[in-house]
């Protein structure tokens, strides 16, 4: 018993020092000072330096660099925003310390109003709006992490995940998203700090969700976070990163890179809500590997940032495997949500459903952006598709461009796509009722909505109708 | 039901399904002017049985035989089988969007009478089992069970099965889904198609149908194999007591 | 000969760019520049995801000779059915050079003109000046450039408004052999309140696989003034050793309808791309594709629906039939622009796979701009049902001419949507290509 409480304390109080080393806050103070920007081949030795990887992993993060640098932009997607993006003028490691800790009257206005409306605590308020680097994370967290030793399933920060279990990390760092994979992919394998890693013995079945250090911390929230979940022979885990509320943030950039792996007979659920700032570029490169008869679903919400792309991915490699992936979007004022899902079917008898729903809203633009592909061996295999759009205001745009690349006979693949405003005869339906106009379409969408928020804990479930019902009032933004 | 006057004879037939047998060794003659009925609960392995027979690719027999008129089914493929004299009317007709049912009946019709066949009578006998069977003329250019509602479904089945005149029809839950004046028209149908030439096996859940369509023998399905046969009072001793009866009698549910 | 070669510039003197007077000299000359500015496309960038590009750098150099042979059987029963009035004129090409027109002088009574593009640039002048490159001029790409500086001669056709042209027109094209390359053009220009049906076939080409390919790169411009009706066939049946590139843009005003019925059966690499521009209120556009791929057959189709105008409507229904190691890549986008309010737009592609070496890539896009629209748009890929064919088999239907059905019931649906009158000519193209499935 006081053993446990021994560790506790010890936890508790490694939480912190963690924090101070992952940050570099006992390191040479001139260095904060100096603000670097911008990246380099000294500033990814030095990150890796001060988080005291393995050789292995600094020289990796060189050769990303490298690619990095060689890769040209993206092509495609928003090639007008992405072009806004300044590498130069991002601080790739760390801020210098002035600039670390805003104040809340930095805060953009639109944001303390929708922390006030959505009744977020005063604590919590200040580390979302960016204003305390720490928030408090409480005690059950703590509790939860002795219940989840016992079982032996690790769940650490990525860092931390590196130092303590480099064996894993090291066999499975990269091999589903490799640096080259795309610009973005790279100069998150230079330049990562922070995110979750996961692994989850054979067998073990997860009951409750594991959620980002219970609801928000820091490490997770970094600019260029990197995770990375796996979970062995029939093990079962679902994880939660992201929170609904809206996340302020200085830094013009979050890159981050989300690997999951589900090994046979695994089943895997990834569950992100982001509603960062709109002024941030939200480009996430998400991809799981299902191998034989395991199941991996991402739950995918995108509300908030000024530009988002992200297409999480799964790759059915083994025979039976299964994959699902719930993408919804809302795009406001000056948003452009450039959000969809990819399945790749490698193995035979291996199925796939991908359900996305979009709300484009005033001048906002969603476009769904998929990836349906059989290679010539994965006879059998079966793909379901189904995007529905609704748009809100004349200026509101949608976009659907999905590609369907079959190389196999034998297989069933189906797409579907829908793109309307809110049907009149349903907005008569409910106010012949007695609903006002508002309170209709209000509840129209909340059930257009419903098939991902029916999927999220309840906690979530309930900011987020909140959160579109302040959207749908305009009084976002 | 003596063997020398089998028209369809079924040996030790057992058929899997994905790997899991579900028809686990049924015998079962039926002569020449014969109407059996087979009868059992839901998952007894009735229509597993019909489609095996009539080589549904999902349902494979892994042991036994089958013959008609001496012919033996197995080695054939589903047309042959169709040609060699076999008949299933669906219980889930499957549509087939962009084939008119004139136009697959004609071919139908054709492939039995062989290439060369004259077809003049084919219009002619087409409308006349059509409005025997109270099918609207429009039917003809409509899409294959496309849209078609149960009922409408169904006539259709009997339809192609006039149409056809096959020694042995097997006719699989053809009531199940049908009010009560297409279950009459359905069961003229039956009726009329029925000879003392043609076998008939009706494969049923309710004993409705055997009020319309008089079976000689009936017998009881369960777990894969026929556990009970009787005549038409099986068959209303069934409808009365339900199948918890017969699985009483022979100890089926013994120990649950 | 005429050699594959990427990159390939059109020379100052090439011959076709003295062809016409001054103001088209002088558009052949920007477009000469444009197709010599312009890097070939990046592959795998969007349209050029599936499609090599160089293969259409084909050099304008081959002596073709100066008349078809292959056609001849085809143009003799077409002089019948013209004499029996069931066409309204037959216009032959043969390699985008030389142009006859034959049986149209009963039209021409009622102003109707069908003649050659370099006729009508000094009869027509008005006209073709309004219209030539209005819709494939410089902004479309490095192909669309290459035939605007290099057609030789075209077809011109104009209905007056409020005439209408009772029997289709044939227009029948034929490539020229091995290492030819061909620049056929169409300009069609319909009147308004006029009705108007082409068919516009192309065939011909090289049959050789041993040898260089025969090439041909199309432009298509048609225009629909308000209240017409216009209905066009495109029908490629390329010989199998022939590359060929098309591009078809229509525009059409208020009140406007315009069928378009691509069919693809043959050559050995096509891309096409399809488009109509729906341009003022009340216009519709419905487009009704099949595609039939064997061998190692390559078809790279693309379609477009752009609604300029509010209050329009469209419709897309391409079907897709491939067997042994045939591609088939179609993009389709429908664009609803802001300004265009109640729209409705849909689109379906189907693909069935004969065979386990086929390719189908299907990219159904769509980009809407404004809020009051009703679209959407669906896609299927997957072989033969075989449930379906075993429903068959089972009333005695053999397996071949079971398949046979399936796939003519796959693609009948489509040809019920083409009107009564062409849908017979159409049934008996794409019966000689069933044959064969």
């Amino acid at each position: 018993m006081s053993d446990a409480l021994d560790k506790q304390k010890k936890d508790l109080s490694t939480l912190n020092q963690d924090y101070a080393t992952k940050y570099g806050f006992s390191d040479p103070v001139d260095y904060f000072h100096k603000g670097a920007r911008g990246v380099s081949h000294e500033v990814v030795e030095m990150i890796s330096r001060m988080k005291k990887e393995p050789r292995w992993m600094s020289d990796i993060r060189h050769e990303a660099l490298d690619i990095f640098e060689s890769k040209p932009m993206p092509r495609w997607g928003n090639t007008n925003l992405l072009g806004e993006i300044d590498f130069e003028n991002i601080y790739y490691f760390m801020k210098p310390i002035e600039n670390q800790q805003q104040s809340w009257d930095d805060v953009p206005e639109y944001i303390k109003k929708t922390f006030d409306k959505l009744g977020i605590p005063e604590a919590e308020k200040e580390f979302l709006g960016g204003v305390s680097a720490q928030y408090e994370s409480e005690v059950v967290y703590h509790s939860m992490k002795e219940e989840l030793k016992e079982q032996g399933i690790v769940f650490l920060d990525m860092d931390s995940g590196l130092r303590e279990r480099e064996d894993i990390v090291k066999k499975y760092f990269g091999s589903v998203i490799p640096a080259a994979d795309n610009k973005f992919s790279a100069l998150n394998t230079a330049v990562w700090s922070g995110g979750s890693f996961i692994y989850v013995p054979p067998g073990v079945d997860v009951k409750i969700p594991l959620q980002a250090y219970f609801r928000i911390n820091a490490e997770n929230m970094g600019q260029f976070e990197r995770t990375l979940i796996i979970a062995d022979k029939g093990a079962r885990v679902h994880y939660i990163e992201g929170c609904t509320a809206p996340v302020y943030s200085t830094d013009s950039l979050h890159s981050a890179v989300v690997e999951v792996i589900a090994l046979e007979g695994s089943s895997i659920r990834y569950t992100t809500i982001q509603n960062w700032s709109r002024n941030i570029f939200n480009l996430v490169t998400k991809r799981a590997t299902a191998n034989k008869n395991a199941t991996v679903e991402w739950v995918d919400g995108n509300l908030g940032s000024r530009l988002t792309m992200k297409y999480p991915c799964i790759q059915l490699v083994g025979e039976g495997a299964r994959g699902e992936i719930l993408s919804v979007a809302f795009a406001g004022v000056d948003q452009h949500q450039d959000a969809g899902a990819k399945v790749v079917h490698v193995a035979p008898n291996t199925s796939s459903r991908i359900t996305s729903k979009s709300i484009s809203k005033d001048n906002g633009r969603a476009s769904y952006r998929g990836l349906a592909k059989i290679h010539k061996k994965a006879e059998n295999s079966k793909i379901s598709v189904e995007c529905d759009a609704l748009l809100i205001g004349d200026d509101a745009r949608s976009d659907t461009y999905p590609t369907m690349e079959i190389d196999s006979e034998k297989v069933s693949v189906e797409h579907e796509a829908r793109v309307s405003k809110v049907a009149e005869e349903q907005l008569f339906y409910l106010t012949s009722r007695g609903l006002t106009e508002d309170e209709a379409r209000l509840l129209i969408v909340n059930g257009f909505m419903e098939p991902f928020t029916k999927e999220l804990p309840l906690e979530y479930a309930v900011e987020l109708n909140r959160l579109i019902e302040l959207e749908m009032e305009g009084s976002i933004g | 039901m003596s063997e020398q006057q089998g028209l369809l004879e079924i040996k030790d037939i057992h058929i899997s399904v994905e790997d899991k047998e579900v028809v686990k060794g049924v015998s079962l003659t039926i002569g020449r002017g014969e109407v059996h009925a087979i009868m059992g609960p839901n998952g007894s392995g009735k229509s597993s049985l019909s489609n095996g027979l009539m080589g549904h690719p999902s349902y494979k027999i892994t042991r036994g035989e089958a013959k008609l008129g001496g012919k033996s089914l197995l080695d054939m493929a589903s047309d042959e089988r169709s040609r060699a004299g076999l008949f299933l009317a669906f219980q889930y007709p499957v549509a087939i969007p962009g084939v008119t049912v004139a136009n697959f009946m004609r071919s139908a019709v054709l492939s039995h009478r062989g290439k060369d066949a004259d077809m003049s009578d084919f219009r002619k006998l087409f409308k006349k089992e059509m409005s025997d069977l109270g099918v609207d003329a429009s039917f003809a250019t409509r899409y294959l069970n496309d849209g078609f509602s149960g009922g409408e479904k169904k006539r259709i089945e009997i339809l192609q099965m006039s149409m056809l005149q096959p020694s042995m029809a097997i006719l699989d839950e053809t009531d199940s889904g049908l009010d009560i004046d297409a279950l009459k028209t359905v069961s003229e149908g039956i009726n009329r198609y029925h000879n003392d030439q043609n076998g008939v096996l009706l494969v049923t859940h309710y004993q409705r149908l055997l009020n319309y369509v008089k079976p000689d023998f009936v017998h009881v399905m369960m777990d894969g194999r026929l556990v009970k046969s009787g005549g038409a009072e099986l068959a209303l001793k069934l409808e009365d007591q339900g199948y918890e009866w017969v699985e009483n009698e022979l100890g089926l549910k013994a120990g649950v | 000969m005429a050699k594959l070669d990427s990159e390939y510039t059109i020379p100052d003197l090439a011959p076709e760019l003295q062809r016409g007077p001054t103001w088209l000299q002088s558009r052949r000359q920007t477009l000469r520049e444009k197709f010599n500015d312009l890097p070939l496309p990046p592959r795998g960038l969007h349209l050029w995801r599936y499609t090599d590009p160089s293969k259409f750098m084909q050099a304008q150099t081959a002596e073709a000779s100066a008349t078809g042979s292959r056609f001849a059987d085809l143009i003799e029963q077409e002089r019948k059915h013209l004499s029996e009035s069931h066409l309204a004129g037959l216009v032959t090409d043969f390699a985008g050079r030389d142009i006859k027109a034959l049986g149209v002088e009963k039209l021409a009574a009622k102003g109707v003109v069908i003649t050659a593009l370099s006729d009508a640039v000094e009869s027509h002048l008005d006209l073709v000046e309004k219209h030539l490159y209005g819709l494939i001029g410089s902004e479309m790409g490095k192909f669309e450039a290459m035939n605007g500086a290099l057609w030789n001669d075209g077809i011109f056709v104009y209905v007056p408004d409020n005439t209408t042209v009772e029997q289709p027109l044939h227009l029948l094209r034929e490539s020229g052999g091995a290492g030819s390359a061909q620049f056929p053009r169409l300009l069609v220009v319909v009147g308004r309140n006029a009705e108007l049906t082409i068919i516009d076939e192309y065939g011909g080409g090289s049959a050789d696989k041993k040898a260089d390919p025969a090439y041909s790169n199309g432009a298509v411009e048609i225009y629909g003034l308000e209240d017409s009706r216009t209905r066009y066939v495109s029908l490629q049946r390329n010989e199998a050793a022939t590359n060929s590139y098309l591009t078809h843009r229509a525009k059409i005003a208020s009140g406007a309808s315009m069928l378009t019925v691509p069919l693809a059966f043959g050559g050995a690499l096509s891309k096409q791309n399809f488009g109509v521009i729906l341009n003022g209120p009340g216009a519709e556009s419905n487009m009704y594709g099949m595609l039939f791929g064997s061998g190692r057959q390559h078809f790279d189709n693309h379609t477009l629906h752009h609604h300029a105008a509010g209050k329009t409507h469209s419709n897309i229904d391409i079907k897709v039939v491939l067997r042994d190691k045939a591609i088939s890549a179609y993009t389709g986008l429908i664009r609803i622009d802001e300004t265009a309010q109640t729209c409705e737009a849909y689109q379906e592609n189907r693909n069935l796979l004969l065979s386990s070496g086929t390719k189908a890539e299907t990219i159904p896009e769509l980009e809407i701009l404004n809020e009051d629209v009703s679209c959407s748009h669906g896609a299927t890929v997957g072989p033969i049902d075989p449930i379906q064919l075993f429903y068959l088999m089972c009333r005695g239907i053999q397996l071949e001419a079971a398949q046979r059905m399936i796939v003519s019931g796959f693609v009948v649906p489509t040809l019920n949507r083409v009107p009564q009158d062409m849908r017979e000519r159409i049934t008996r193209f794409v019966d000689t290509r069933l044959e064969n499935v």
